[in-house]
């Protein structure tokens, strides 16, 4: 892309993920800042909203960043876009650092402190706080065992045996309730 | 459970959540490379499963910054053959960015490969085995490079790389990061060349036991 420099001011630049992607894959630097420019907040919100250690969400979404820049040649559009892939990158191994900093205890207090309703996670901003309604609502709309065995591995970093072991339920019914309850939160989202 | 049981497409709503353990996570993920539809169901709910991390918080000022010059720092780790006349370009911006040393050697190294130094008339190869498979070191006193071929290397694991190292009186430098599937090139140094598993980002020393480790002196 010829005279870059004068089209800095206009972003973004790269309307289409693929074409971003493909300018970071090159090593493109600004491309890059767009990147985080686009996603930071969306990538550092889903780290603190798991950690709610600042620190340790500062370094999940440098790690994300910088996976993302070191994988660009590996993105492949997908539906929901970037966002969705970095923001699940991000929930993945904001998970995988509670699972070794937080012994399966202090994750089980932490999560019976909360209220089965109450979703965890920063202050609601006022410019999605309309978005999270439309979440939070869908959510009320799961059964109580949907709603459990979703928050639980989500929001605590549960796995579905230690889930149905603290449940007293079988295997199969915490999979098959995950499963179902993210088919009914997506059909709820599609609606609102 | 392993990819082919007749259960594991029942993996999918904890998988979706990450909610598995490594094993079966590595299982769903085999399963997923054969069976479309659960593709497909995936593909449908992600979205959903995202949105349940729907909570934008803007990082500390700082961190855009921070980010991106070490961006600029690892750039050279993701040279490829293919990609080198791309990066190259950008050479010019990171060195500025970064400064002299050491980027400076490896903006010269752009232009040779770890084929070139294998080619070289006098080039002594080493078959070097290590837990993670066997590397191919390949030195050239004329080119005064040493090449080091990961591509029988197995993969690292999630945000892992390999991280090349030549280490003197006790302290190590970075001198290349590469994933299993490349071959680098790095300048000729006294010392021990090293290579170690390290994150993705790259680290300031070495944070894991070698893999190889290789006295200049028998390159
Ligand atoms: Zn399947």
């Amino acid at each position: 892309m010829p005279r870059r420099g004068l089209l800095r001011s206009v972003p973004p630049v790269h309307a289409q993920p693929q074409q971003l992607m493909a300018a970071i894959a090159a090593g493109d630097l600004d491309a890059f800042g767009e990147l985080y420019d686009r996603f930071a907040s969306a990538v550092h919100g889903a780290a603190l909203q798991v950690l709610r250690d600042p620190a340790r969400a500062e370094e999940v979404t440098q790690e994300v960043f910088l996976e993302a820049w070191r994988g660009a040649a590996q993105y492949r559009s997908e539906r929901g876009g970037l966002r969705t892939w970095l923001v699940l990158i991000a929930h993945r191994r904001a998970i995988d650092v509670v699972r070794s900093v937080e012994a399966s205890r202090a994750r089980e207090e932490r999560a019976a402190r909360r209220e089965l309703h109450e979703v965890p996670g920063p202050e609601a901003d006022l410019v999605t706080a309309a978005e999270w309604a439309d979440v939070r609502h869908c959510l009320e709309g799961l059964t109580p065992l949907q709603l459990e065995s979703v928050t639980l591995a989500y929001y605590d970093g549960f796995t579905y045996p230690e889930i149905a072991a603290h449940m007293g339920r079988p295997l199969s019914t915490i999979k098959t309730r995950m499963r179902d309850g993210l088919a009914r939160l997506r059909d709820c989202l599609e609606e609102a | 459970m392993n990819a082919h049981d007749p259960d594991v497409h029942s993996l999918l709503g904890p998988y979706l959540l990450h909610a598995l353990e490594p094993a079966e996570r590595a299982a769903f993920e085999e399963h997923l490379t054969a069976c479309a539809s659960c593709r497909e169901e995936v593909a449908e709910l992600r979205p959903a499963v995202a949105a349940l991390s729907d909570r934008p918080s803007p990082p500390p000022a700082g961190l855009r910054e921070q980010i991106i010059s070490r961006a600029a720092e690892t750039r050279s780790v993701r040279r490829s053959p293919r990609r080198r006349l791309r990066v190259a370009a950008v050479a010019a911006a990171v060195l500025l960015a970064v400064g002299g040393g050491i980027v400076a050697t490896q903006r010269g190294d752009d232009r040779m490969t770890a084929a070139d130094v294998f080619a070289a008339a006098d080039v002594r190869t080493h078959d070097m085995p290590t837990k993670m498979g066997a590397v191919r070191l390949g030195m050239s006193h004329e080119l005064h490079m040493v090449a080091v071929d990961g591509r029988a290397l197995t993969d690292p694991g999630a945000g892992m790389a390999y991280e090349v190292w030549w280490s003197a009186n006790g302290r190590a430098t970075s001198v290349a990061m590469f994933q299993e599937t490349e071959s680098v090139v790095v300048p000729m140094r006294e010392g021990e060349l090293q290579i170690t598993m390290e994150p993705m980002a790259g680290s300031d020393a070495p944070t894991s036991p070698p893999l190889l480790a290789m006295p200049a002196a028998s390159l």
